[in-house]
């Protein structure tokens, strides 16, 4: 058209290239002020193996005060992650499956947005980047080649009794009465030696703690081993029966609890071997 | 309740008003069959969204298009390859509208609608291009942002909010292309040869004057209000308005034509008088003749011929739009360059009673004198001019003056030149138009073809050829009743419309271009010498740069108004500082019920609690508290800042 308009002389037909070369600009303005201004930020769940696909929620943020986000794409290897609108100072989520190779600390994904706002004449992209976040990605759980001796084996060895308080097994102490107690477990013959009322206290059933240690497996590939370790974590935690590790130098006391679970895993995660 | 709408929706009413728009630009130029099936297909798109059931018969579309293109090619000849084009772009744009699948069919659609509406431009040159530009631009926005969201997640659902949000930035797109646009074309790269300009079609052209003036017809001119020619000048004085066309030297007794006899020359006149420089913007014409204020100097046009009855003419037909400069001096005299002047004696026989009366009125006067007493005779009763019931036989002449007495300009032009002849004094017919409306606002004449004219020139010895209008004077708005001079005047106010259209964008070119160019380097290149007056700048942009600072602080005040919170939110920001500044502040994971509970203090707990209390019962029921409500809300709240809560 640009060459029709200089060729005829047609001054009306100069304005409609006109038109044309401004639509092109304008739109790269806005296409460039779309992606400004954007911030992304991952949820992870708290357990990543190695080698396992796991869901990652993406956050996009439009940190813009007036100014909406029209059509964003988060184009990754596999699939698209596509906003198409998010609010000015509004976020918008997806989800994006993602799968670390290696143990180890992983920096969070590097995703580019890219937009074909305003009119898809252009694709415009541009690298988001996510604040320093990491991802830590635990050795993948194999039950490996000790499955008899260890994981099943321990498990028919009995309860023993836990030294914290609870409702089940025996009777470890007897305390003062607080209110709430159940009646039926009030220490009624304390009771009326002391003149105040008196509660029995019960240790929690629990399994015998387990000490893994490190060095004492059989084997000499170090990450087969931090798998299989890995796996008798998972396994047994939380609540199953307390675990312990001993790893290099480093000696992780018996515990029962999920944020112990997850110290030992972060620890398996982060070994370097000697 | 959120609202919900499907954006392929939206988007194909945006389609169907562009292609809309692309055939009303072209409606009245496409033949009727190529206007019916337009519509129809359109309407069978239509019908199509509404019940996407109905069959598609793609492969016929398809087979259907390649045959509108066969047959458009098989129109195209040298003579006409505008029109053809765009028959065949109109029905393939109808015919694309039914098969619209993917985006690359909706932009096809947009394509051929610019192209329609780019076509038009090369068939006419109407104002009305502007508009549809305009429009086509606004509907362009909306409709390719629509398309590429179309294309990334097809049929998206979206809330109100989220479309109102996405087509308002759609809309400003335009807006911001608009002012954009106007810059680009005063700067695009022009040439000064054109190679394809055989493609502009001749517009439609009025057809005026031709090279004979027949006693009795240049009624239906006199009758016509389209306009002519606009000379962009000062308003000079009421009786210097004659511009000047054609020259008719020779009568045969019902009819004044122009024998070709006239030389084309290089010399320009000796004139004498005040001289005027401007510029004619003059509409496409069927005939060659270049217009000019009386007497013309020097008119400036590409392959322009002079002729010594000091007219001028093109060497085609002026079947465009065009431009040019011209300059007259203002007087009713030229000396003549010496033509041969036996033509202008030559009369027809038959007209011996005219001789008689010519000779009884001027008997043994001078020429002077005889064309001064003949003007003079003519112009007063019981001549009248009127353009009604005109005299048209074989000599209508005779009539004239014997008769009824009753005629127009040309009648008494003929009168005169015929006697002034019959005395041996050489005359000619001035064909041209008379005065014309001043814009003053544009600061230019409008000449309609009802200001056509004709006047007499003889030839005096001792001043060369000299004006006479023996026409008895008008007064213009005479013949025209109060709403007939209403409407003439709004027409000429809204003439300026298009008189700018022509001015600054039908007639830009490369020479214009060049002007302003310079003009703005020149500016800019002056502008370090010059002084700021800064006490002006201050008179001149305060009261604008204040004008500004409102409308900007209207605009931050209207954002805020739209983003503030609801009234309840706003209450409860509100408690939850009351409570921070006396030393509790609610920690970012704990709820309202909670936190209200966890306050030390008793009493504010108390009053936190019963806040929290009327504020939950509300919200959880997702509606707005009542006033009693809300007055409760801001009595604890009150009580709270007090420091005596629920005393």
């Amino acid at each position: 058209m640009g060459i029709a308009a200089v060729n005829t002389g047609n001054n009306l037909i100069y304005l409609l290239v006109a038109a044309l070369l401004s639509f092109l600009a304008i739109s790269g303005i806005f296409g460039r002020f779309n992606i400004k201004n954007l911030r992304i930020s991952f949820l992870a769940p708290d357990e990543i193996y190695a080698g396992c696909e796991t869901p990652l929620f993406v956050h996009l943020h439009n940190d813009r005060r007036h100014y909406p986000a029209f059509l964003l794409h988060l184009p990754t290897s596999r699939e698209e992650l596509i906003f198409p609108f998010i609010f000015p100072r509004g976020t918008a989520t997806a989800l994006y499956r993602w799968t670390g190779y290696e143990r180890g600390l992983h920096p969070v994904p590097t995703l580019p947005v890219a937009s074909p706002f305003p009119f898809g004449f252009f694709i415009r992209y541009q690298k988001l980047p996510a604040h320093g976040q990491q991802l830590t990605v635990f050795p993948y759980p194999r039950r490996g080649p000790f499955r008899d001796e260890d994981s099943n084996h321990t498990r028919s060895r009995g309860d023993t009794v836990r030294e914290e308080s609870g409702y089940e097994g025996e009777v470890i102490s007897v305390r003062d009465y607080r209110p709430g107690d159940p009646l039926r477990f009030i220490h009624w013959k304390a009771s009326a030696r002391t003149g105040g009322l008196k509660t029995k206290d019960f240790g929690l059933a629990a399994a015998e703690p387990l000490l893994l240690d490190f060095a004492s497996l059989p084997g000499r590939d170090q990450e087969a081993k931090l798998s299989h370790l890995c796996f008798l974590i998972k396994d047994s935690l939380p609540d199953t029966r307390p675990v312990g590790l001993k790893l290099g130098g480093e000696i992780f006391g018996p515990g029962h609890s999920r944020e112990h679970k997850l110290k030992l895993l972060r620890a398996l995660a982060v070994y370097q071997g000697k | 309740m959120k609202r919900w709408h499907r954006l392929d929706i939206i988007l194909n009413i945006f389609t169907y008003l562009i292609a809309s728009l692309g055939f009303l630009s072209t409606m009245t130029l496409v033949g009727i069959p190529y206007r019916l099936a337009f519509i129809i297909c359109i309407f069978l798109a239509v019908a199509g969204d509404v019940r996407p059931r109905l069959p598609k018969f793609r492969l016929v579309l398809q087979i259907l298009a390649v045959i509108y293109v066969i047959v458009g090619l098989a129109r195209f000849s040298s003579q006409e390859i505008v029109l053809p084009g765009m028959e065949t772009l109109l029905a393939l744009l109808g015919l694309k509208c039914l098969d619209k699948n993917y985006a690359r069919d909706y932009l096809q659609i947009y394509a051929l609608a610019l192209l329609l509406v780019a076509g038009s431009s090369l068939l006419s040159l109407e104002l009305s291009f502007f508009f549809y530009l305009g429009v086509l631009i606004f509907l362009l926005g909306p409709a390719i942002v629509l398309m590429t969201y179309e294309r990334v997640k097809p049929r998206l659902i979206v809330s109100r909010e989220e479309l109102t949000a996405i087509l308002k930035q759609a809309l400003l797109m335009p807006l911001l292309v608009m002012p954009l646009t106007l810059l680009l074309f005063f700067l695009l790269p022009r040439t000064s040869y054109p190679v394809f300009s055989f493609l502009n079609r001749p517009a439609q052209t009025s057809s005026g004057f031709s090279d004979q003036v027949q006693l009795g017809n240049i009624t239906q001119i006199q009758l016509d209000d389209s306009l002519v020619f606009r000379a962009v000048m000062e308003k000079q004085s009421d009786d210097a308005l004659y511009w000047r066309g054609m020259v008719f030297d020779e009568f045969d007794g019902v009819s004044w034509r122009d024998s070709g006899a006239a030389l084309e020359v290089r010399q320009v006149p000796r004139l004498r008088g005040k001289s005027v420089s401007y510029a004619v913007y003059l509409e496409p014409v069927e005939y060659q003749t270049l217009f000019a204020l009386e007497k013309p100097l020097y008119i400036s046009y590409r392959q322009l011929r002079r002729f010594d009855d000091q007219t001028f003419k093109a060497r085609d037909p002026l079947n465009r739009k065009i431009t040019y400069q011209a300059v007259s001096v203002l007087t009713d005299r030229e000396a003549g360059v010496g033509e041969d002047m036996r033509r202008y004696l030559k009369l027809p026989p038959g007209l011996d009673k005219i001789r008689d009366l010519a000779g009884r009125l001027v008997g043994g006067k001078g020429p002077g004198d005889t064309a001064a007493a003949l003007r003079e005779y003519l112009r007063k009763p019981p001549f009248r001019y009127s353009l009604k019931k005109l005299p048209q036989s074989a000599s209508p002449l005779d009539d004239f003056i014997f008769h009824s007495r009753t005629g127009n300009c040309e009648y008494f032009a003929s009168t005169m030149a015929v006697m002034l002849r019959s005395r041996g004094i050489p005359a000619r017919l001035i064909g041209g138009y008379r005065g014309g409306y001043y814009h003053e606002m544009g600061g230019y004449y409008a000449i309609q073809q009802r200001d056509a004219h004709v006047w007499v020139e003889a030839y005096l010895p001792e001043h060369g050829w000299t004006r006479y209008d023996p026409t008895p004077t008008v007064p213009v708005e005479s013949d025209r009743t109060i709403w007939k001079q209403f409407f003439f005047r709004l027409r000429m106010t809204l003439d300026i419309l298009d008189y700018y259209w022509n001015r600054h964008v039908i007639s830009y070119d490369l020479q214009q271009q060049y002007a302003l160019l310079m003009s703005l380097s020149r500016q800019v290149t002056g502008l370090s010498s010059v002084k700021i007056p800064w006490k002006n700048l201050g008179r001149h942009f305060l009261p604008l740069l204040s004008v500004i600072a409102t409308v900007i602080i209207i605009f931050n005040m209207g954002l805020w108004w739209r983003q503030r919170l609801p009234r309840d939110r706003r209450l409860l920001q509100r408690f939850l500082r009351v409570l921070e500044k006396k030393g509790w502040p609610r920690p970012v994971y704990m709820g309202l019920e909670e936190f209200s509970h966890s306050i030390g203090d008793k009493n504010i707990s108390m009053a936190a609690r019963e806040f929290v209390r009327i504020y939950q019962s509300n919200f959880y029921r997702d509606r707005k508290p009542g006033r009693e409500d809300r007055e409760q809300l801001r009595r604890i709240l009150k009580d709270l800042t007090s420091g005596s809560p629920l005393s």
